[in-house]
């Protein structure tokens, strides 16, 4: 489990920093070619990796994301950084279509409308071989295209993660970080 | 139980159900929220005049991306949009049907008539410089690929098979896979220039 957790983490940390452009790449004639799939790597299919983090403003960074080989991966932590709930599961591949043209229509649609709201996420998705997408936004404000992904995905995870309410809560944060990182990070700019 | 937890529960009822269609609207495809406003791209047609896309048509459009060499998926699309186009009848005139070619290499303007003909003359083909339609396909999030044969020319190229609405004002609206039905597309045209006729009321 800790491997699993600790490949989670590394993939995340992976797709934040990947910032390529898109270009057409030339392949190995000898590679398997299924024009009906766009995805294909080394003969298996493959899928977009998709990361969601999210938290409220004084609560645990929650983690939720997709793996190239189309396994669901969580991981939900509590305030002092400890393991709530976390799992992963593989999910089929009709399930995975579906949550496949959802992640085409987040990477396709424009910025999210700013909104107010308690909850806060960061999102990348990689497709193989394009442009990734990143978003940074307000869960439950907006029922656009990246609510619809993370519903879809969240929906498939069987534990809930901790979005405890905060008191106070500044306009914006990253909910990739951990709350004490948050906290400083707005005294450096107060 | 608290606010943020009230609101993904509201949240997970709500949309993911196992299908693509949307509970609110009704339609069929995968709605792109907020839209995506497409920047105009320098491309030429099939009968070698300069044309902006997308803006400036004035209706709306259908856009596929594809090329003339390719065996299977390509000519089963543009088949399709064929199909759509009788299957709106007087209504067609509203929708324009575009195939961008995502292979600058072979598609000059005289492949590009050629192939779109064999399906209807209705339809746009439009190439261009690699350049600019490599950023077309970025700014749609198309992959390219080129898969690389035993001669220079002798080559395929993979990639995405969907299909993209984009409205009069060169928004992207709606995405369809490649697999959609020919009825629900034309279903799903007629109900967005429903509420577009609603709306301008």
């Amino acid at each position: 489990m800790l491997k699993l957790v600790r490949s989670m983490l590394t993939g995340f940390t992976l797709l934040a920093a990947f910032s390529g452009q898109a270009q057409a790449m030339d392949m190995a004639g000898s590679a398997p070619i299924d024009p009906f799939d766009f995805s294909y790597c080394g003969g298996k299919p493959v899928y977009p990796v998709i990361g969601f983090n999210f938290s409220t403003w004084c609560g645990p960074r929650n983690q939720i994301g997709l793996g190239r080989r189309g396994r669901l991966m969580w991981l939900f932590t509590t305030t002092d950084d400890r393991v709530h709930a976390s799992g992963n599961r593989l999910l089929t591949e009709d399930v995975l279509s579906e949550l496949v043209l959802l992640a085409e229509a987040a990477q396709l649609a424009a910025a999210p409308v700013p909104a107010q709201g308690a909850v806060r996420y960061d999102l990348g998705i990689n497709f193989t071989g394009r442009r990734e997408k990143r978003a940074h936004g307000v869960l439950y404000a907006n029922p656009d295209s990246v609510q619809a992904l993370f519903n879809a995905l969240q929906r498939l995870v069987p534990d809930q993660p901790l979005l405890p309410d905060c008191a106070e809560a500044p306009a914006d944060f990253s909910p990739t970080r951990l709350p004490h990182e948050r906290r400083s990070a707005l005294e450096l700019i107060r | 139980m608290n606010l943020a937890r009230l609101a993904m529960t509201a949240g997970l009822m709500v949309v993911f159900t196992g299908s693509l269609a949307s509970q609110a609207t009704g339609r069929q495809g995968l709605a792109v929220q907020p839209p995506r406003i497409v920047q105009p791209h320098k491309l030429v047609d099939q009968y070698a005049h300069e044309v902006l896309f997308p803006s400036g048509a004035g209706t709306w459009q259908l856009v596929i991306f594809g090329y003339t060499h390719c065996p299977d998926v390509c000519p089963m699309t543009l088949h399709k949009t064929t199909q759509l186009l009788k299957a709106l009848g007087a209504d067609s005139a509203r929708l324009r049907v575009v195939f961008i070619s995502i292979d600058s290499a072979r598609d000059d303007t005289k492949a590009m008539k050629e192939f779109v003909e064999k399906f209807d003359a209705r339809i746009v083909g439009l190439t261009g410089e690699p350049e600019a339609l490599q950023a077309l396909a970025n700014e749609f999030g198309v992959l390219t690929r080129r898969f690389q044969g035993k001669t220079a020319l002798a080559y395929t190229m993979v990639h995405s098979s969907l299909l993209y609405l984009v409205d009069i004002e060169g928004q992207v609206q709606m995405m369809y896979p490649g697999g959609i039905g020919i009825d629900v597309l034309a279903a799903d045209l007629r109900r967005l220039w429903q509420e577009e006729r609603t709306t301008v009321r």
